[in-house]
């Protein structure tokens, strides 16, 4: 068994910044990482459009990554490649698998989850028989074009207009496989408009909203498939049926994080498919911290930077017998995502009931709906202790507030609401009166 | 060309992407003066980027090329500054023809020049050698 002050499980950005930050701290630490080198999900991400917060210049995913694994090269950070990592027990114990040595376990006084997110499958393609070969997630697909540097097709339908899916379609066009069509069952498209004007638009693919596939023909593999639009209920309308040949579907359709690990630890799972998290990134098991796409699917990985910079810190802190609040997390409060809001990290905040000051949190969380001119607004004991106008928001763009709150105002549990600005006053007086 | 010498405006719609907002800017370029003017957009950065989509759309050239003696088959690659738009796809075909040779660092030049843009390809990452 190795001991190992701190390790973390997965060697992508999060795992990368997590490992940096816990090794400035002065302690021991270990990357396990299962696949054959560092980097995770951006080494198949090529296109531009990262490290514009952190570095202050716009790189490719390979690009964010390498400057990233060089720091880790030059440090004295332990990495082990091709490591799957099977178990993790509550008091920290971690088993491992590896072609070369079998099963290898490592004890460490404090753990950073940062497996990333899976592609949704199950449901993303609902058609009844057998189906046929070519009908791949897109970040699959992506994998082997970027990576692998083939792609099994030539003609493709895109279902799900995620930034995946669309950038995908540009990829696609640029090696020479035509994209028939992206078909997208929101009533708008789900990710960036940047992306819809320079993978779409620019090669003239047609995005169909509000539709998804009724039909796909082939027996061994695809040969056609058929979408058609659908009503509030999701049934297909008659007569909007549109037809093409193709060879390969790809599907686009949202991530989920991946936390079977995690569970199988000990730690509660919240709503949006991530461990649960205090104001330290800590799940609800002592020692056990998360951050990146594990605990909430990101945007912009710049985000996922800072986040698991943070988590490296505080697990390096525990590991030194530092993190002040350790164990006595009795006096929590709970934090709820209230009017359009999908869920908010942390859900819980061990530390401002003790803390004398004005208690400084940085919340992260997605609306459920595109709006135009809210506020975000923080209520606790019928008051509402912050607020924030914004302009836009949008499901695909992760909303960050960092706030300082008053232990004094602060009650057994806050909630996070997004309102209308003009709205606002009744909303507040309604809810105040309800309250009291 | 006719177009140029004939006095209607020539006007295009494009949709800003510099911020959330997406405003739909209006371009269009007087015939005499040749000044490109901009409707539509709530903020200066839209003038500027309906003006640059407008009389030189450029976009970055991102693309895999294929590798030999590398412990992966491709290798990510990237243009230094954007390059115009209709040269894209041309460039890509150039990348496609090229091969490059195991080891490689993030930011060799792969391609010098590319097209005649004056603009090079480089590589996004290191790759090894296959062992
Ligand atoms: C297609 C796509 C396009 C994107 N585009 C952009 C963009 O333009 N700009 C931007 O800023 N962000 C973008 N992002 C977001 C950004 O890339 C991610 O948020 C970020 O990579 C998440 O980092 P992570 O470390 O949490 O997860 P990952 O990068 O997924 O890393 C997780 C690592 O854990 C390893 N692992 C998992 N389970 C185990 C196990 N049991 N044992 C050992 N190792 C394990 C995996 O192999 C992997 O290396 C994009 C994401 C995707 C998928
Ligand atoms: S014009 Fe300004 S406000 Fe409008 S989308 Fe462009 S950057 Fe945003």
């Amino acid at each position: 068994m190795e001991n190992i002050d701190v390790v973390i499980i997965g060697g992508g950005p999060a795992g990368l910044a997590a490992a940096l930050a816990a090794h400035d701290e002065g302690v021991s630490v270990a990357i396990l990482e299962r696949d054959h080198e560092l980097g995770g999900i951006l080494q198949q991400c090529i296109h531009n459009g990262f490290g514009l917060r952190y570095f202050k210049e716009e790189l490719t995913g390979p690009e964010y990554a390498q400057r990233f694994i060089n720091k880790i090269k030059e440090s004295k950070i332990n990495i082990f490649l091709n490591i799957m990592v099977m178990q993790i027990t509550s008091e920290k114990v971690i088993t491992t698998i590896n072609p070369k040595n079998g099963v290898v376990h490592f004890k460490a006084k404090s753990i950073v989850l940062g497996m990333g997110c899976r592609e949704r499958t199950r449901g993303a393609i609902n058609i009844p028989g057998t189906r046929p070969a070519g009908i791949f997630p897109a970040g699959q697909a992506q994998r082997f074009i970027n990576i692998e540097g083939y792609f099994p097709g030539k003609r493709v339908l895109i279902l799900g207009s995620g930034d995946i899916g669309m950038i995908m379609a540009r990829r696609c066009m640029m090696e020479g496989i035509k994209v028939v069509a992206v078909a997208e069952v929101l009533p708008y498209p789900s990710g960036l408009k940047r992306n819809q004007v320079q993978c779409l638009d620019d090669y003239g693919i047609p995005l169909y909203l509000r539709h998804t596939i009724i039909d796909i023909r082939g027996k061994e593999r695809v040969e056609g498939v058929t979408i058609a639009g659908i009503d509030e209920k999701w049934r297909p309308i008659p007569g909007t049926e549109k037809t093409w040949d193709v060879d390969t579907i790809l599907f686009s359709v949202g991530l989920i994080p991946e936390n079977e690990l995690s569970s199988n630890a000990g730690c509660k799972i919240a709503s949006n498919g991530g461990p649960e998290v205090d104001e330290f990134l800590q799940t609800t098991v002592p020692g056990i911290f998360a951050a990146g796409n594990v605990l909430q699917v990101h945007d912009l990985v710049d985000f996922v930077t800072f986040e698991a910079t943070r988590a490296g810190i505080n697990a390096a802190k525990y590991a030194k017998d530092e993190l002040t609040i350790k164990k006595d997390q009795k006096e929590v409060v709970y934090v709820k995502p209230g009017s359009d809001v999908g869920y908010v990290v942390p859900e819980r905040i061990c530390g401002i009931k003790n803390s004398k000051e004005p208690y400084g949190i940085e919340f992260s969380f997605r609306v459920k709906n595109p709006r135009q001119n809210i506020i975000a607004e923080i209520i606790s004991k019928g008051k509402i202790i912050f607020k924030r106008k914004q302009k836009f928001v949008l499901p695909s763009e992760m909303i960050h507030l960092k706030v300082k709150l008053n232990p004094e105002d602060v009650g057994e549990e806050i909630t996070i609401n997004i309102i209308e600005q003009d709205s606002s006053i009744n909303v507040i007086e309604k809810e105040m009166l309800e309250g009291s | 060309m006719d177009e140029k010498a004939s006095n209607e405006v020539n006007e295009k719609e494009i949709i800003c992407v510099i911020c959330p907002n997406s405003c739909r800017l209006r371009v269009s370029q007087d015939p005499k003066t040749k000044e490109i003017n901009v409707e539509g957009n709530l903020c200066p950065r839209g003038k500027k980027y309906g003006i640059s989509e407008y009389s030189n759309p450029v976009r970055m050239l991102i693309t895999t090329m294929r590798v030999e003696k590398g412990k992966l088959p491709v290798i990510p690659v990237r243009s230094t500054e954007a390059i115009p738009k209709s040269l894209l796809i041309e460039a890509v075909k150039v990348v496609n023809d090229t091969h490059c040779l195991a080891p490689i660092k993030m930011g060799d030049i792969l391609i010098d020049n590319i097209l005649n843009t004056k603009i090079s390809v480089i590589a996004s990452r290191d790759i090894d050698v296959k062992n």
